[in-house]
């Protein structure tokens, strides 16, 4: 399944589910929701990239609105909110190291290949699942910070 | 897997909720069978299939590799359907759960019992062996380099021969525990009879366990096969309390898919749930390859206790 809709609709509900105020809730959700409508483009290397997009932009929205609701100041990207949840975490809770290096490397280093490397694409669906279930990992890590 | 009261419950909060039928949450081979949420509340749905109706651990299992990948405050609920469950089993199973709703019960209802529950949060120790042991299972592995000490002496328990071998290229003395045909007393008293029953290729040997399934015609692919064994190790591992796992005692598991089932997509798919849920997922290669994984993970096993 191209679009992994059953694994982005999962993640909607857990980010429905998070303390999240309900603005951020709906722009995230619908921000999810361009990940498998993503999976209608026929480039494939276009609709790969696509997705790595809006999924890491979810992802990086939500941990800047978890970090902003529990008094941080909003970070600048997904390795800034990696670091602050390792140092400063969420009303005194903080991510492992551990965990921190297994997202940083999961899914902050690709993300940074694909947007910033001219003719970097992802190889093929599996890996957009795999970086979508790191997401999901890092969300419910994020989550059980608050 | 057809989940029929789910179905029906996900078109009742449709609109009202964010709902995820079957959702596929990555950490689980098979996650709840319905997700719901609304205003910073998450809800799990389980509807027992057949064969958890027969072997109600097996429902344990879910339920408690289900918790460990949703955030600590989600609500679980059980849905008891038609045919009903043993009553003796009913009782078993349903304080495991956050709230038990039958179909007499109207879908708000059953939210507003799940809303009013204790949040029964895992334990941070519970969490964070769980991400250790993820991590571990997870990280990529070498070829063990072959010993080159002049001489070696190896007891091979396996062969239940002592031998002594002088030759450079042997591995150095090892010795090995023996494994018994069957599972050892500790995991006999731990595991009930009904899932040791399902599990007959599995093999006990200081808080590993090795499965290496022969071919069978109803279990088509790698995750098939998987999903019978997948139970043990989280069982043995963890004591569940209430809906809360502990640990107990870490188990780590080394599964070997069977040729027919093996490919390189479906070992990647079950490598993360794999993890999650203590297991290494490995092809069929050299016993030397497989003694070494077992030995570092054995040594992971005991490190952690």
């Amino acid at each position: 399944m191209s679009g992994h809709k059953a694994r982005v609709s999962a993640l909607q509900t857990v980010v429905a589910g998070s303390p999240l105020p309900p603005n951020d809730v709906q722009r995230i959700t619908t921000e999810l929701t361009q990940v498998y409508t993503a999976g209608r483009v026929r480039l494939v290397g276009r609709r790969l990239l696509l997705q790595v997009l809006h999924s890491t932009r979810a992802l990086d929205s939500t941990l800047a609105a978890l970090i902003l609701a529990a008094g941080g100041q909003g970070p600048t990207s997904l390795g800034n909110s990696l670091n602050h949840l390792r140092q400063v975490g969420l009303n005194g809770n903080r991510l492992t190291e551990t965990l921190r290096i297994r997202y940083q490397n999961g899914i902050v280093r690709p993300r940074n290949v694909y947007m910033h490397q001219a003719g970097a694409y992802p190889a093929n669906t599996t890996e957009v699942g795999q970086l979508l279930a790191d997401m999901q990992a890092c969300l419910v890590d994020a989550i059980n910070l608050w | 897997m057809r989940s029929p009261w789910a179905e029906q419950l996900s078109q009742d909060y449709s609109g009202r909720y964010t709902v995820s039928l079957r959702p596929d949450l990555p950490a689980v081979l098979q996650g709840p069978d319905l997700l719901v949420a609304r205003d910073g509340r998450l809800f799990a749905f389980f509807e027992p299939t057949a064969h958890e109706k027969r072997v109600p651990v097996r429902l344990l299992a879910r339920l408690m590799l289900c918790r460990l990948a949703l955030p600590d405050h989600v609500r679980t609920v059980l849905l008891l359907v038609e045919p009903l469950m043993d009553p003796r089993v009913v009782d078993h199973v349903r304080v495991h759960f956050h709230c038990v709703a039958d179909s007499h019960v109207s879908s708000e209802t059953i939210i507003r019992r799940a809303r009013a529950s204790h949040p029964r949060p895992v334990p941070k120790a519970t969490r964070r062996y769980v991400q250790l042991q993820t991590a571990f299972l997870l990280r990529p592995r070498h070829e063990p380099k072959p010993a080159t000490r002049p001489t070696t002496r190896s007891i091979d328990t396996d062969l239940g021969a002592l031998r002594l071998i002088g030759h450079k290229e042997l591995e150095p003395v090892q010795l090995r525990e023996l494994e018994l045909p069957g599972p050892p007393r500790d995991v006999i008293e731990r595991l009930p009879a009904s899932i040791l029953a399902e599990t007959p290729e599995a093999t006990y040997s200081s808080g590993v366990i090795t499965v290496r399934p022969e071919p069978h015609p109803s279990l088509r692919t790698a995750s098939e096969e998987f999903r019978r064994y997948l139970p043990l190790v989280p069982l043995l591992t963890f004591s569940i309390d209430d809906g809360v796992p502990y640990i107990r005692r870490p188990f780590l598991g080394i599964f070997q898919p069977t040729d027919a089932a093996i490919g390189d997509a479906a070992i990647g798919r079950l490598r993360i749930p794999g993890a999650a849920a203590g297991w290494a997922i490995v092809r069929r290669d050299g016993q030397r390859k497989l003694r070494s994984l077992r030995n570092e993970l054995t040594s992971w096993a005991r490190n952690h206790m």
